[in-house]
């Protein structure tokens, strides 16, 4: 796993915050002062997604031409049946072309949190197929090599987490969520996704010891140690009710898209009918836990280019206990 | 693929540690470590690979007797003791007898069980601080009856957990707790998720002294095994079906096409030596097997 520059090195040198710690041992830069996140519709999983959010895209202005990008999708598991639990192949399909178009070295890693048997789950969920098209890298985190990090923002105590060596060694980080709701947390979106980089074998398939040392806490965690650098959330179909494994399909026919993780997730919350500042992880995530320690994103002052939230918007439904969380 | 190629392969790829990694640009992991002695010593009981690997999992050997995962690691794993533990006691039983024990006292007492109020059993998570599951929990009752330290009263345990997580279609998932006679049990995932080949291999291997109860489990291999693509599940599943007096050669043929046709697995050493174990199955030798 040869490489010249660390990601750490690199955000830092381009961000020209040269000397400042980022992943794994600092919290990293303060939210920009004003969020853009790109809700695009699109109304069905077709090999017209890239075309769809390429304008968006480029509104971004990312300069990645050589750098290692890694796309961390959820693939938490696939049981078949039509069922959206998983972010589509032809999003991540969309998503490599565009990242390959600025001249990226794309790959694509994911630590599967229900089973171990991840190739099946690559072929069963056609992103085999995908990844074979493209000639893409995929790295099964949960055999990765890994690394001890700090926890800059410690919330659970945990004082260090064993983060995948592929994901510490990445250049830019781009987490690609499902548009869902979960049992425990409200919702999951990108930075929920996060989770999804640590290996089954430390932290338990699922991975439960973050779910029960204090999940909220253990999302802006995570969050604060392997911070992605982007979010495309798939929200063309997403779960609804009992989520994220066994709630129901919900048709949204959006992908939200940013630069701020953070502001992202907040507009999709919005889109799913869900009050983001309800949300009690992303309330962790949006405020400054200390002077060293500023949000995670900007979830106040957010510019939404694209379609008008309300004109996306569709109530997801919420399981009992949520639905004090609906907007 | 012939299983000895792998077994080059495999060999390659030792560390100066004496532990093999995951993948060829890794590092020694507790679990390929486990598995790859296990292939080594199934071709060559006498290979010098087999001490150096096995003073690498005595490195990873906690102060409370069970097992790190990989060097600087900071929990023992249950999971990891229990595969250890096979895997030295395979190697050299007389050599490691102090270890061994000091792991058998690891997985019965130390670890701290997680209960669940549907349940009445004491079963293992996958550390002090996960959630019971099927996973970890077999491969420390194979463990501890390998090793002839598990009391009869934690046998009759571990078979009512697997009982009451049994999936609805049979087979085993990761075991999360589920009241079967309560619908509105928090957690459905025995009910609606399908099993999971490579956890059902795994329970099928720690129950192989009470076949006619879980032979039933098999018919689960026969099913899942032709949509798998993973090497663990299928090597697991020939390991299981070999204990239980099956025919495994179709697991065998499944397992061998996908490590000549699919870089994805082909080029990890963790499933080389997975393969080569299971292919070990083909002379009768079986690690796994209670009794040799």
């Amino acid at each position: 796993m040869a490489k010249s520059i660390s990601r750490r090195e690199f955000l830092g040198f381009s961000a020209g915050l040269a000397g400042a710690a980022l992943v794994g041992c600092g919290p990293g830069p303060a939210p920009k002062p004003r969020a853009r996140v790109a809700v695009v519709k699109s109304p069905r999983y077709s090999l017209e997604i890239k075309s769809h959010l390429a304008p968006y895209f480029r509104q971004f202005g990312l300069s990645l031409r050589g750098k290692s990008v890694l796309l961390k999708p959820n693939i938490v598991d696939c049981h078949g049946g039509g069922h959206h639990i998983f972010t589509h192949p032809t999003v991540l399909a969309a998503a490599i072309e565009l990242f390959g178009d600025l001249g990226a070295k794309v790959r694509v890693a994911e630590a599967s949190g229900l089973r171990r048997d991840t190739n099946t789950i690559l072929f069963d969920s056609g992103y085999k197929e995908i990844l074979e098209k493209y000639s893409v890298e995929f790295v099964d985190l949960n055999l990765d090599d890994v690394e001890k990090a700090p926890i800059p923002s410690n919330l659970t105590g945990l004082k260090n987490l064993y983060i995948p060596r592929t994901v510490l060694r990445s250049d830019f980080i781009v987490s690609m969520a499902k548009m869902k709701t979960h049992h425990w947390a409200g919702v999951t979106l990108s930075l929920k996704n996060m989770l999804g980089v640590l290996p089954g074998i430390k932290y338990g398939w699922p991975k439960n010891r973050l779910h029960t040392i204090g999940l909220h806490e253990a999302i802006v965690d995570v969050g604060y140690t392997v911070r992605p650098d982007f979010a495309i959330i798939d929200g063309i179909y997403g779960i609804e009710g009992n989520g994220p494994l066994f709630g129901d399909n919900k048709f949204a026919g959006v992908l939200v898209m940013s630069d701020d993780f953070l502001a992202a997730d907040t507009v999709a919350c919005r889109i799913m009918g869900v009050n983001p500042g309800k949300v009690e992880y992303l309330k962790l995530a949006s405020r400054a836990l200390d002077d060293k320690l500023p949000p995670l994103g900007n979830t106040k002052d957010i510019e939404v280019t694209g379609a008008a939230v309300a004109s996306v918007r569709q109530d997801f439904k919420l399981l009992d206990e949520f639905k004090r969380l609906r907007l | 693929m012939k299983p000895e190629d792998s077994m080059d392969y495999i060999l390659s790829h030792q560390q100066a540690d004496g532990g093999f990694p995951y993948a060829p640009s890794g590092g020694s992991v507790l679990e390929a470590t486990a598995f790859c002695l296990l292939a080594v010593w199934g071709r060559d009981p006498k290979s010098g690979a087999l001490k150096r690997a096995a003073a690498f999992l005595t490195s990873l050997q906690n102060r409370d007797g069970g097992f790190f995962l990989f060097p600087g690691d900071n929990l023992s794993s249950a999971y990891g003791t229990a595969l250890a533990a096979v895997a030295l006691k395979t190697a050299d039983a007389a050599a490691h007898k102090a270890r061994l024990e000091e792991a058998a006292f690891y997985l019965r007492n130390n670890h701290r069980f997680a209960k669940h109020a549907d349940l009445d059993e004491d079963v293992w998570g996958w550390n002090d601080y996960t959630f019971m599951g099927s996973e970890p929990t077999a491969m420390a009752v194979l463990a501890l009856k390998h090793l002839g330290s598990l009391p009869e009263s934690r046998g009759e345990q571990a078979a009512q957990f697997f009982s009451h997580t049994k999936c609805d279609y049979g087979g085993w998932t990761y075991g999360a707790p589920t009241d079967k006679n309560d619908p509105e049990s928090s957690s459905p995932v025995c009910t609606v998720l399908p099993p999971q080949l490579h956890v059902t291999a795994l329970v099928l291997l720690a129950m192989q002294d009470r076949k006619d109860a879980f032979r039933d489990g098999l018919r689960v291999i026969d099913e899942a095994s032709p949509g798998s693509h993973c090497p663990l599940s299928l090597s697991l599943s020939a390991l299981a079906v070999h204990c239980y007096g099956g025919d495994n050669r179709g697991l065998l043929d499944r397992l061998n096409g996908l490590m000549a046709e699919d870089a994805q697995v082909r080029d990890m050493v963790f499933y080389r030596a997975l393969a080569a174990l299971a292919n070990l199955t083909q002379a009768d030798r079986n690690p796994l097997r209670l009794g040799g």
